[in-house]
């Protein structure tokens, strides 16, 4: 078949023709093919933050499970120690020296046993310096510091049971009485105490001793009725 | 001595394209974007279409360079994908057969002369209908027969050569004062 003589006039023209593309049609290119692999990014970070959310709700959830205080277990250490050193020592041996802080509660064996004692002791020492860290306090670390870590852990385990702290009554306080004197307070305080008594014995709350203070609503309330 | 190749072949460009080398990828574009913009500037009327089209069609080309084995030109198979991208984008942009009364858009285009470039050449084709344009390029230019156009555009083969013959008709008309047909 012979060509068309119009055929052949512009395809001899136009088949070569050339045109110099700008330079944005390659950026629009490298674009397109780097966008491919943005899934595979976006899954990883999916799956990474997912695991990361996952190792935070393990550690919150499992925490209470194993939350008898090591402070708690130290005490009853001491305590164990303290028994039977008194059960064994015998009474006519005097004591040979003081250790640090063996006064209120560690006592001091005789020489002979001190050896084992001593080491027994420091690392005691190194707990409660642990624990004297973790309650924010390095100056004084002794046998007493750690029943008063103890005391004080076992009243904040009370306000995260109940979720809401006692020391915190301000805010059954109407605006005009916060600026008020103590007393007042202390015996909002006082009041406040008693009725998580009462709540946590399942008895009936008493009414505010004060008139200006006004409660929060409780829902509960209705499951307290007996 | 040792030869030392500063410039790839195309089969190691296509070997290493294949594997997704950023580098040779681009190479491959640079040696064949200006000829392939040639190509889809023919079925646009601006250069910007003309460049979307380009981009589009290398976007495939990188995207399927596994399913080219090596028959054929490997130029050949880009044109094709070029080609195809071209009329996938007149069809999603334009309502191609659409007939209108008027059939050529005259901008006032000065007589032609011998001298005329390819540019002015393109310019003729540009004021063609796009449906007319499309078709001429497909038979006269790229060489596709009426039954393979006429499948790619979704039109019956009838409206394929009678797309084409006013097609020419109408450049014809337009080239008629230059003596470069062959008339027999």
């Amino acid at each position: 078949m012979k060509e068309h003589p119009v055929d052949q006039f512009f395809s001899e023209k136009l088949a070569g023709i050339t045109v110099e593309p700008s330079a944005d049609v390659w950026n629009k290119i490298e674009h397109h093919l780097e966008d491919k692999r943005k899934p595979w990014g976006l899954y990883l970070s999916i799956a990474a933050s997912f695991t990361i959310i996952l190792a935070i709700f393990s550690y919150v959830l499992l925490k209470p499970n194993s939350s008898k205080p090591i402070h708690q277990e130290y005490f009853e250490q001491i305590q164990q120690q303290n028994d039977i050193s008194n059960q064994s020592r015998p009474k006519s041996v005097q004591p040979s020296g003081t250790l640090p802080g063996s006064e209120n509660s560690i006592p001091v064996m005789a020489q002979e046993d001190q050896k084992q004692i001593i080491v027994k002791h420091t690392s005691l020492h190194k707990k409660t310096a642990a624990l004297a860290d973790y309650e924010g306090d390095e100056s004084e670390f002794s046998e007493t510091t750690l029943f008063e870590i103890e005391d004080i852990t076992l009243e904040k385990r009370k306000k995260k049971n109940f979720g809401i702290s006692i020391a915190n009554t301000d805010k059954y306080l109407k605006p005009q009485q916060k600026a008020e004197d103590e007393p007042y307070r202390e015996q909002l305080k006082g009041y406040t105490a008693a009725q998580w008594v009462n709540i946590t014995n399942r008895k009936k709350l008493e009414s505010p001793p004060l008139p200006d203070v006004s409660l929060p609503k409780l829902k509960f309330e209705k499951s307290l009725k007996d | 001595m040792k030869l030392i190749r500063l410039i790839p072949s195309e089969e190691q460009l296509i070997k290493k394209c294949k594997k997704g080398d950023r580098k040779s990828q681009h190479e491959l574009y640079k040696k064949f974007a200006r000829k392939m913009l040639g190509v889809s500037r023919r079925y646009t009327r601006s250069t910007e279409e003309a460049e979307e089209i380009l981009s589009n069609g290398f976007i495939k080309v990188f995207k399927s360079i596994n399913q080219y084995e090596g028959k054929g030109s490997f130029e050949g198979w880009i044109r094709k994908i070029i080609v195809n991208e071209a009329i996938n984008y007149i069809r999603y942009k334009k309502n191609l057969f659409v007939e209108t009364d008027q059939d050529w858009y005259d901008h006032g285009h000065e007589e032609l002369n011998e001298q005329n470039d390819a540019q002015e050449i393109l310019s003729l084709i540009d004021e063609l209908p796009i449906g007319y344009k499309t078709v001429f390029n497909l038979y006269a230019i790229e060489g596709y027969p009426h039954k393979e156009i006429a499948q790619l555009l979704g039109i019956s083969e009838g409206t394929s050569k009678s797309q084409l013959s006013k097609a020419r008709t109408l450049l014809q008309q337009r080239i008629s004062g230059l003596n470069v047909l062959h008339k027999s």
